[in-house]
């Protein structure tokens, strides 16, 4: 809601105060007995005051605003309060050093200091001081302000970019095993298997003409043909992850939970889900249970995974009371920022206990 | 100079602008001495009619700005100083014209009533001009046409008033004279006063300095580009 503070701006603040100064500067004139000189002074004034407002005049201007002042001070001694405009300028522009000769004029005698126009030019420079205090300081936050935005900006851009390389490393860390799959098939059973074919044919040539050597052909050919069943078997064994991963990893942290029974449900072929997403499915999973300990004192808690060709869904209900008054936290929030990342949707229902759903695309359309 | 060729040629272009510059003009220096100055009539009421003149010619900016002419030149390699200052040129063209055939009248009617005919004209320019700034920082405050013509009527009215046009400077109290300084017309009674005594001219500098600072004043206000 805007308040009347929000239209204020020094701007709209200076432009008054100059306002008032011509102003009390006429009323002046008005009420004395000055002619055309204080009229020709007072317009003279103006007009400077408005080119101030239309461009934006370097601070030594002011000098002639006290020249004029000055010069018409012997006919209307008067003018001397038209010296609070050039000094709430040179204030204003945080350069007092040009008012130096209002100081002097003060302390001669030239002007007569008396107390209302000591008081009129104390007032100026305070009022000038201030409203060029407040200036600094709003150019100060804008500029925070405007680097805080980028900041934000661009580790949003981080993020993204951190989820599509999850993604990247997926595909590459598969094409790498493929690689390596590949090499090793090549390199040791595709040799021993290719070896023991020899073998088995040599040994048939041999066996058809009854040569005594046959038997050590065929010792030799059995040999390579168990030898390459071992390097298959090695190299299935190596494939083998000692991490869990998949639904291992749900299965292990579901189990490793040990506060409260959780029941897990998998409906679906699990093994087309990619890589990226499980990383987002064990992050969203472990959130989900940490809530429902810290927040709802719940005493059951349902998981439920359900996998088709286009979504993966993953569901956690628990029974307990929400406190209606907590703020969706920043668990929540880095949660629902993932699955926008990942083009997927979380949302939360609180009708019986509170049930946590989130649904991710299983197509690679990349990150939205 | 194509916008300063433009704004002569659409000045002219339509009839009632040309009543306006030329048939009223020559409507009024034909009227005979009267009122309580001693001047001519038609001299007496010219301050008014040039303020009127003034406001037809720069209502065509206006017009400019809401047929959205204004935003098409913006982006045009055409500065605002550039259009601002060829418009304005030209109707201060066309208004010296308008004055100097009129100070031409007062030579062959009225010779014995003007004691120095060059102060006459010189006022009449810079009134004019100072009528054509005024005209502008009216302009820049209002959004229609309309209205800005509108409410022109009444300043003008109260400014004709302030310069001792409906009645005399002298018949009204201390402190409204002093306010009627505040306005152009005052000044420029006071010059089209001196020229009629025909003084010095060094005499005539303070009330054409005064008006010249009026133009300086309104044209500040209203040279700020407004697109809407």
């Amino acid at each position: 809601m805007r308040s009347y503070t929000d239209s204020w701006s020094p701007s709209i603040a200076v432009v008054i105060w100059r306002m008032f100064a011509l102003l009390l500067l006429a009323a002046l004139w008005f009420m004395g007995d000055a002619g055309t000189e204080g009229f020709v002074l007072i317009f003279a004034l103006a007009i400077l005051a408005i080119a101030r407002w239309r461009f934006s005049l370097p601070s030594w201007t002011t000098l002639a605003d006290q020249i004029l002042c000055m010069s018409i001070v012997p006919h209307w001694p008067e003018a001397g309060f038209g010296l609070a405009l050039p000094l709430f300028e040179t204030m204003l522009a945080g350069k007092p050093l040009f008012s130096l000769p209002i100081l002097a004029a003060l302390v001669i005698g030239y002007v007569d200091p008396d107390l209302p126009l000591l008081l009129m030019l104390v007032q100026a420079s305070f009022a000038g001081w201030i409203v060029f205090c407040w200036s600094k300081q709003i150019h100060q936050y804008r500029l925070e302000a405007d680097q805080e935005r980028r900041d934000r900006y661009e580790l949003e851009i981080l993020k993204g970019e951190l989820l599509m390389a999850n993604v990247q490393t997926a595909q590459l860390a598969e094409l790498r095993e493929r690689h390596r799959i590949s090499q090793k098939l090549h390199d040791e059973v595709g040799q021993e298997l290719t070896a023991a074919l020899l073998a088995f044919q040599a040994f048939e040539t041999l066996w058809r003409e009854n040569d005594p050597q046959a038997e050590d052909m065929f010792a030799q050919a059995q040999m390579r043909l168990s030898s390459s069943a071992l390097e298959l078997r090695e190299t299935v064994h190596n494939m083998q992850p000692v991490q869990a991963i998949g639904i291992r990893s749900l299965e292990e942290i579901c189990r490793n939970f040990k506060a409260m029974p959780v029941q897990l449900q998998i409906y679906g072929d699990t093994s087309r889900i990619a890589a990226h997403l499980w990383v987002i499915l064990k992050a969203c999973l472990k959130e989900a249970l940490t809530n429902a300990v810290r927040h709802s004192k719940a005493k059951h808690v349902e998981v439920s995974l359900e996998v088709n060709e286009h979504i993966v869904r993953l569901s956690v209900q628990n029974d307990g009371v929400l406190d209606s008054s907590s703020l969706p936290g920043t668990g929540l929030r880095n949660l629902r920022q993932r699955a926008q990342a990942a083009g997927g949707n979380i949302s939360t229902n609180t009708s019986s206990g509170f049930q946590l759903v989130y649904v991710l695309p299983m197509e690679k359309e990349g990150i939205r | 100079m194509t916008i300063f060729n433009f704004a002569l040629i659409r000045s002219v272009r339509s009839l009632p602008n040309l009543i306006l510059l030329l048939g009223l003009p020559a409507a009024v220096v034909v009227l005979p001495v009267g009122g309580w100055y001693g001047l001519p009539l038609g001299y007496h009421f010219y301050g008014i009619l040039l303020l009127f003149c003034a406001s037809k010619l720069v209502h065509m900016i206006m017009e400019d700005r809401k047929n959205k002419i204004l935003t098409r030149i913006g982006v045009a390699p055409v500065t605002h100083f550039k259009y601002l200052s060829q418009n304005l040129l030209a109707f201060a063209l066309l208004l010296v014209g308008q004055s100097a055939v009129v100070t031409c009248s007062a030579w062959l009617l009225h010779a014995e009533v003007f004691g120095s005919l060059i102060q006459l004209f010189s006022m009449f320019s810079v009134f004019s001009v100072t009528a054509i700034s005024f005209s502008l920082a009216w302009c820049s405050m209002f959004r229609q046409p309309e209205s800005s013509t509108a409410v022109m009527l009444g300043i003008i009215l109260i400014m004709a008033v302030l310069g001792g046009t409906l009645f005399p400077i002298q018949a009204m109290p201390a402190s409204l004279q002093k306010i009627a300084m505040l306005s152009p017309t005052y000044w420029f009674h006071e010059g089209i006063m001196l020229a009629k005594n025909g003084g010095l001219f060094a005499e005539q500098l303070t009330p054409l300095g005064i008006l010249l600072l009026f133009a300086i004043a309104f044209m500040l206000i209203g040279s700020r580009r407004k697109l809407a």
